[in-house]
């Protein structure tokens, strides 16, 4: 039997505190309020003094979780490989600059450490005897468009398992199983002018597998207003689908990587007044994880498109997620 | 200028009501005006890019503009070193300008243009990363 929490990563309220309208301690009272059991943190957005962890954030954390009853159980990190102006960070730095994220991450009281793989697999296996010592689990993010079989991913699972250490692994996020073309980008589109029928015909292109730049072609050729593009370069990037019928083959990926899975991102671009999320399936999603040995949290990330601010759609993804899993 | 990411989370980037004279031996020469970074996570500085002020279309040169931040004032040639200088989103840096004989009494175009390169988001071989377009042209109404 597993034991899932529920959690979400202050990153929801991203727009909220871009904007001043929540602090800190309001993002975390309204994650408890929400239905949250623990959250995760982004250093680079939310660490006052990063890359550290000053005493007086420390004693803030700690007297917020008092008050609310929910603490830091994740650290999402940054892996800024083009940080230097004339050339990347080698695997020495990389490692470096990730050892100072752990520190962040053990003070905090984090058992889990999001990775992205800006990281190469050697420098991440490099890093398993500090993550030992920090006692935090580094898990590589599976972030759309890659899925857990894809080559990129399937080159970390070789050095996990050469490295054989327990605190290497992945925190897969559900956006890679989106199965419908990202509802508020296509909402977006809508206001700028762009047809429906535009969408329809960029969605099956996306679907058949027609390279890019064939669709846009033909999209053009069909009289669409050049504003498609933003919503075409998503379809094909960081927000692009799968046909439905690929789903069972996607929920298989994600069963035989949840044995190395630390946490999960439950990813939620849109929630419609049925309560479900526009393009990722939730309720087929959620029984695989409810089926298996996975021993961690459920971290809810709202990716805020249409600059809304997240609040109200954290509480429907948690409620969601409630009613999924009984 | 091909794709460049922006993320204007908070509408007012520049923010207007922080514009100020700033006088050299007593005489206005010059302003200063806050800047919030737009985007949903702090940067190093050195991942700035291009930092460039105009006032009413005229660029301001290089020299003669500075960025504050955390009580730090350092010409732009040093913000693209300062690979240790964090940038966090929800703190305004000062951008002070050396500008001979002031800004006059009435309404202005106040133009920043601020490029970074989004380090996490590698869009090609080698060092080639996602611009993060994080500028903003205002108009200001001056006061004496």
């Amino acid at each position: 039997m597993g034991n899932i929490k529920l959690g979400a990563t202050l990153f929801c309220y991203g727009t909220e505190y871009a904007r001043y309208q929540y602090d800190f301690e309001e993002c975390v009272r309204q994650a408890a309020m929400a239905g949250a059991q623990g959250y995760e943190i982004v250093g680079t957005q939310m660490l006052p003094s990063y890359p550290n962890v000053s005493e007086e954030f420390l004693g803030l954390v700690q007297a917020l979780k008092v008050k609310y009853g929910i603490g830091p159980v994740g650290y999402g990190a940054n892996n800024d490989k083009g940080l230097l102006s004339d050339r990347n960070l080698t695997d020495d730095e990389m490692l470096a600059d990730a050892i100072l994220d752990l520190k962040a991450a053990n003070k905090l009281g984090c058992k889990v450490m999001r990775v992205q793989y800006m990281m190469s697999p050697e420098a991440f296996g490099r890093l398993a005897p500090y993550a030992e010592l920090y006692d935090v689990k580094c898990g590589i993010e599976i972030h759309n468009p890659e899925t857990p079989a894809s080559e990129t991913i399937q080159a970390y699972l070789d050095v996990i398992k050469k490295t054989g250490s327990k605190y290497l692994g992945f925190v897969p996020d559900f956006g890679f199983l989106s199965v419908a073309p990202n509802r508020p980008k296509w909402l977006k589109a809508l206001q700028i002018g762009v047809k429906e029928e535009h969408l329809q015909m960029a969605a099956q292109f996306r679907r058949d597998g027609i390279p890019m730049e064939e669709a846009q072609k033909q999209l053009f050729a069909a009289g669409a207003s050049p504003a498609i593009m933003d919503n075409l370069a998503g379809m094909y990037g960081f927000v692009q689908f799968h046909d439905r019928k690929d789903l069972p083959d996607l929920l298989q990926q994600l069963k035989d990587i949840i044995p190395y899975s630390f946490e999960m991102h439950c990813k939620f671009h849109y929630l419609g007044d049925d309560g479900k999320e526009a393009s990722i399936p939730y309720e087929d999603i959620l029984p695989v994880v409810a089926g298996s040995e996975f021993d961690g949290y459920l971290i809810c990330e709202y990716e805020d498109e249409m600059y809304s601010g997240g609040t109200e759609f954290t509480k429907r993804l948690i409620a969601l997620e409630k009613k999924i899993l009984g | 200028m091909g794709f460049a990411m922006r993320m204007p989370l908070n509408e007012e980037i520049v923010k207007k009501d922080s514009f100020r004279h700033e006088y050299i031996n007593g005489k206005k020469n010059g302003f200063s005006f806050d800047v919030q970074l737009a985007y949903y996570r702090g940067h190093y500085l050195s991942d700035i890019d291009e930092l460039e002020v105009r006032m009413d279309g005229e660029l301001v040169p290089q020299e003669a503009v500075t960025f504050e931040l955390n009580g730090k004032e350092m010409p732009v040639y040093k913000v693209k070193m300062a690979v240790t200088e964090f940038w966090s989103q929800v703190v305004p840096a000062k951008i002070h300008v050396i500008f001979p004989g002031g800004v006059s009494t009435g309404e202005h175009e106040l133009e920043l243009k601020l490029m970074l390169r989004i380090p996490y988001m590698q869009i090609g071989p080698g060092h080639s990363f996602m611009p993060l377009d994080a500028g903003d042209k205002v108009t200001i109404k001056v006061e004496d």
